[in-house]
């Protein structure tokens, strides 16, 4: 297949998704207002304990938005595996001949799509009310942080998308590994508190990383460092998903889909 | 060269049962052992067989959703585990009639998504939907949601998917099940037209009838093995299933009706038919009763 015939069939794939998902417009409008209320919330709440300023609370918020649509995306592959199993459309899925890396790829696309607007329209007024217009114009290569950031996290997605297609109960693995993400995140506390080999594990993962990357350029600190740590990142956790996915799609095969 | 071709196809499944609360016992499933056969263009070929004799095994290995054991398969000389992409671009499959669309979609949408994903352009996918919809007489459902349609109308939307991107093979798993007579007959004359223009068409059914009616070959597999092959009427004879002779006599002061049972249908005509005539009686009626597949799946499946 051509480039470009490859490229319309990742248009056509998300634009799919982005169908079925906008037919159930009160769930698009949760997902686009959850970041909003939750990150907003957890800030204000955090308010009433100690004195925020301003700066404080771009902080926790960009903190809360790193959180909220990184777990998002993380469930994405995991959920869509799921979804298409139980309708019966996994194994339609993986009788055509295109890969199920571009499906899954293109259909977590519609999600980070769905997260950047989130992450929008939500940071729009307090990114304007803390900074004024200069960060507005701060907020826009924040989303192509976002955007990168994103990537190693449908990594991880991918390949807990793999290890969804052996288990039954998605929920209860979903629940575990969310509390665990959010807690590891680093995004919403100072890491310092955290023992020594936490705070190393907490670092290396992606979610840390986009968090300081965003922050930083809203605030206008050097991320030069950070921009390397990511696209490291990005590249070591998609790999990682790739490899476990493949290996577990070929089990399946043995196994067949259950 | 065969449509579709498998030479000793072998799977076993390990599985789990609870034994207790936590406790599970290893137990394993011999789903084929050693599964031969060989479809040739412009047949279809039936595989019979009670639940869990290994028909849908058979069916997903073919079509690349299933890796075997040992043995090994080729659709149109592809092998089915080497060659997988290749392969499903020349299958069309029908697993599950009743599920496996975007229920938010529409019919028309459906199988656009799928004809892309089968390859085609956008356009030649669309051209493809409206064309399978009129074929399987759901066009004035076309923009319906697919969780709107009833069972008989996923059925059919399930074969339009399975020909979105004509492929010259297919695979048809319990096309029918659970669908009304009207739409099982419908379903039938779509797989006599597709025979008709050469595909080759593998069919799993319950429905024996169905399969006799449609199908030039049957193969009848139990416990993973495919235990007799050939067409229908082979099998019967195979079997020495009796066919039924009536035969109404009129001229005589009452009417009677002789009924013999025969393997051999013509000479016993021919006999009873000059008997008759011998002894200047007329017939009035005659009904010959063929066994139906029915009994030949019950004796070679009973062992």
């Amino acid at each position: 297949m051509r480039p470009r015939d490859r490229l319309s069939l990742l248009w056509d794939i998300m634009l799919n998704e982005f169908k079925i998902i906008a037919r159930e417009p009160g769930g698009l409008a949760i997902l686009l207002l959850m970041p909003y209320l939750v990150a907003g919330g957890m800030a204000f709440m955090a308010s009433f304990f100690t004195r925020i300023s301003g700066i404080c609370f771009v902080r926790e918020f960009i903190g809360f938005e790193v959180v909220m649509v990184s777990m998002i995306m993380v469930q994405t592959g995991a959920r869509f595996i799921s979804e298409e199993r139980s309708g019966g459309r996994l194994e339609h899925l993986i009788a055509t001949p295109t890969s199920m890396y571009m499906i899954l790829f293109a259909t977590s696309m519609v999600m980070v799509m769905v997260n950047l607007s989130a992450y929008l329209v939500a940071s729009l007024p307090v990114v304007y009310g803390v900074f004024g217009v200069i960060g507005l114009l701060r907020l826009i290569p924040t989303l192509v942080i976002i955007f990168i950031g994103l990537m190693p996290l449908y990594g991880i997605g991918l390949a807990l998308a793999g290890i969804v297609v052996r288990l039954r109960d998605v929920d209860a693995l979903m629940n575990v590994i969310m509390a665990l993400l959010s807690v590891l995140s680093g995004a919403t506390y100072p890491i310092y508190i955290l023992p020594k080999w936490v705070d190393a594990v907490v670092v290396a993962l992606p979610m840390y990383q986009m968090y300081q990357t965003a922050l930083g350029i809203v605030m206008g600190s050097g991320i030069t460092g950070l921009i390397y740590g990511l696209a490291a990142s990005t590249v070591a956790y998609l790999a990682l998903g790739v490899f476990t996915y493949g290996r577990v799609e070929r089990s399946m095969l043995k196994g067949g889909v259950k | 060269m065969s449509a579709i071709e498998a030479v000793e196809l072998r799977k076993r499944f390990i599985s789990y049962e609870r034994v207790g609360l936590i406790k599970r016992r290893k137990t394993v499933v011999n789903a084929l052992n050693g599964v031969s056969l060989n479809v040739k263009w412009g047949e279809v070929y039936g595989l019979l067989g009670p639940n869990g004799a290994g028909k849908t095994t058979t069916v997903k290995i073919l079509s690349t959703l299933l890796i075997p054991d040992s043995g090994f398969a080729r659709i149109n000389g592809l092998d089915v585990v080497k060659e997988a992409r290749r392969v499903r671009g020349i299958i069309g499959l029908v697993l599950y009639p009743d599920k496996g669309f975007y229920s938010r979609l529409s019919g028309f949408e459906n199988l656009v998504y799928f004809g892309r994903l089968y390859g085609l352009s956008r356009s030649k996918a669309e051209e493809r939907a409206r064309e399978l919809l009129k074929l399987v007489n759901l066009d004035w459902a076309a923009n319906r949601l697919y969780e709107e349609y009833s069972l008989g109308m996923r059925a059919r939307l399930s074969i339009a998917r399975a020909l979105i991107h004509d492929p010259p093979v297919i695979f048809l798993d319990e096309p029918t099940i659970g669908l009304d007579p009207v739409s099982s007959r419908a379903i039938r004359d779509l797989i006599k037209g597709l025979k008709k223009e050469g595909r080759a068409i593998l069919l799993t059914s319950h429905n024996l009838w169905e399969v006799e009616e449609v199908c030039d070959r049957v193969g009848i597999i139990s416990s993973g093995r495919v235990l007799m092959e050939g067409s229908p009427r082979d099998i019967k004879d195979r079997l020495g299933l009796r066919y039924t002779i009536e035969v109404e006599v009129e001229g005589d002061s009452r009417g009677r009706v002789i009924r013999v049972e025969t393997t051999d249908p013509v000479t016993e005509l021919k006999r009873i038919m000059s008997e008759v005539e011998g002894s200047g009686l007329r017939i009035g009626r005659i009904r010959v009763s063929e066994p139906s597949l029915e009994e030949a799946y019950v004796r070679v499946v009973s062992g």
